[in-house]
């Protein structure tokens, strides 16, 4: 008996010792660590829409669809576990996983990230040969390295028509600049 | 309600050191997501001790406590015989002396260079299983600090060339639960083919019948309570026919509806 009374003697101080523990969320926001991966963000104007991430994405929500000279680039977060391969795999560091966690909802259309680029199109063959921004960047990047292009409008060739054109006018390739 | 506060600075650990407080996503092929931070010794050390400290003080406060015990002595009994016929497993089947834990059995990671004990009770009440997580608490502290000495410098991932398709991988890892095993198989295009779990649950409930056969209906909550089950947190289901691709969300008020029109 008496062990019992110091036993509940000893639980009562433990909880008085400990006092209010509850924090006041969800009346007060509630921010998470700065390490946390939340809800992935696509940031449209580094993305080049390569698909480096849909390639990587364990649960396989990210899709890349071309259609009528568009390439849809959409997230379907429902199925998102935020483990963060398509940020690790994106080469122009165009996803980040925010702070993000508030995500419950009924309505799976909150939960859909959709980015939609031109595509440019080859302007011998017409077929699609990748996003205005993927053309821009070929470009700038030539542009930063010691190798020239002698005729920029190669860069609106699809990979097909370069190989024809090449072969009839191999002077059109590449110059080192010294 | 006194461990869950002091179960809480772990898990704002575990959001500093993984980035989630539960769904950790570390494991990579090849080795883990992260390295630990520069500053983890010293982060981590601390919350140790301090709900180690904690821990001792409220175990120490309840072993004593009569009421607890006359509430949990004797009731949800799964006997040795029982254990081994429902091949329950972890603490469920420690706390019913059977002494297995695939951390000594079957060692992986790094567990066959750390020191701990295979806690295992003999009651196989509700009172044996809670001494066996109670005492598993302290081992793990033991491992975590075995572990941060002992962990050495260097890359935390490996370089590996393509991963072959269907391939077969199979692992069993002492969950807090029990043996959790993982079956997979590689698939074209770096992905997984086929993936099976087989959680420790799974094999937990099947002993229900025998914990409660004999009790009274009050007893049946905190028997069922005492596997720690870990049961799917699901209010609703989104249902896809696969060749009109059609879309249907069931919602709790249906899913009730639904399974009573079942259940009659």
């Amino acid at each position: 008996m008496l062990k019992h009374t110091i036993s509940e003697l000893k639980e009562a101080l433990i909880c008085l010792e400990a006092g209010q523990v509850t924090l006041p969320y969800p009346f007060q926001p509630h921010p998470p660590d700065e390490n946390f991966r939340g809800k992935p963000v696509l940031h449209t104007r580094k993305c080049m829409s390569c698909g480096a991430c849909g390639n990587a994405c364990p649960a396989r929500l990210i899709s890349i669809r071309d259609e009528a000279g568009i390439r849809t680039l959409s997230f379907e977060l429902g199925r998102c576990t935020y483990c963060g391969m398509c940020r690790d795999a994106c080469p122009q560091e165009a996803i980040t996983l925010s702070q993000q966690f508030e995500l419950s909802t009924e309505t799976p259309g909150d939960l859909l990230i959709r980015a939609e680029f031109k595509l440019v199109t080859c302007r011998e063959c017409g077929h699609p040969i990748g996003t205005e921004r993927q053309v821009e960047l070929v470009r700038e990047k030539l542009k930063a390295s010691d190798m020239q292009l002698l005729d920029m409008s190669y860069l609106e060739l699809c990979i097909n028509c370069k190989r024809k054109i090449f072969i009839r006018t191999p002077a059109l390739m590449l110059e080192v600049v010294s | 309600m006194q461990a869950w506060r002091i179960r809480e600075p772990v898990m704002w650990l575990t959001e500093y050191l993984t980035g989630n407080r539960k769904t950790y996503g570390m494991n990579r092929i090849g080795g883990v997501a992260r390295d630990l931070p520069p500053d983890a010794m010293e982060r981590i050390l601390p919350v140790i001790d301090k709900i180690e400290t904690q821990s001792v003080q409220v175990v120490d406060a309840i072993l004593d406590d009569s009421s607890l015990r006359a509430r949990l002595e004797g009731v949800g009994v799964l006997t040795t015989e029982d254990a081994r016929a429902y091949c329950v497993i972890g603490p469920t089947a420690r706390g019913s002396g059977l002494d297995i834990d695939a951390r000594r059995d079957h060692p992986f990671a790094a567990y066959d260079e750390l020191e701990f004990e295979v806690c295992v009770e003999h009651g196989g009440d509700i009172w044996a299983r809670t001494l066996v997580r109670i005492r598993e608490l302290l081992q793990s502290i033991k491992l975590v600090r075995q572990a941060l000495k002992q962990t050495p410098d260097g890359a935390v991932m490996a370089d590996f060339d393509e991963i072959k398709p269907y391939q077969v991988g199979v692992s069993s890892v002492e969950a807090p639960r029990g043996e959790v095993h993982h079956y997979v198989m590689t698939g074209p295009d770096n992905r997984p083919y086929r993936w099976r779990v087989r959680a420790p649950t799974y094999n937990n409930l099947q002993s229900i019948p025998a914990l409660l056969r004999g009790q009274t209906i009050a007893d049946a909550p905190i028997s069922v309570g005492s596997l720690d089950p870990c049961f799917s947190c699901t209010e609703r289901i989104q249902v896809v026919d696969r060749d009109s691709g059609e879309v249907r969300i069931y919602k709790q008020a249906e899913m009730l509806a639904r399974f009573r029109q079942k259940g009659r």
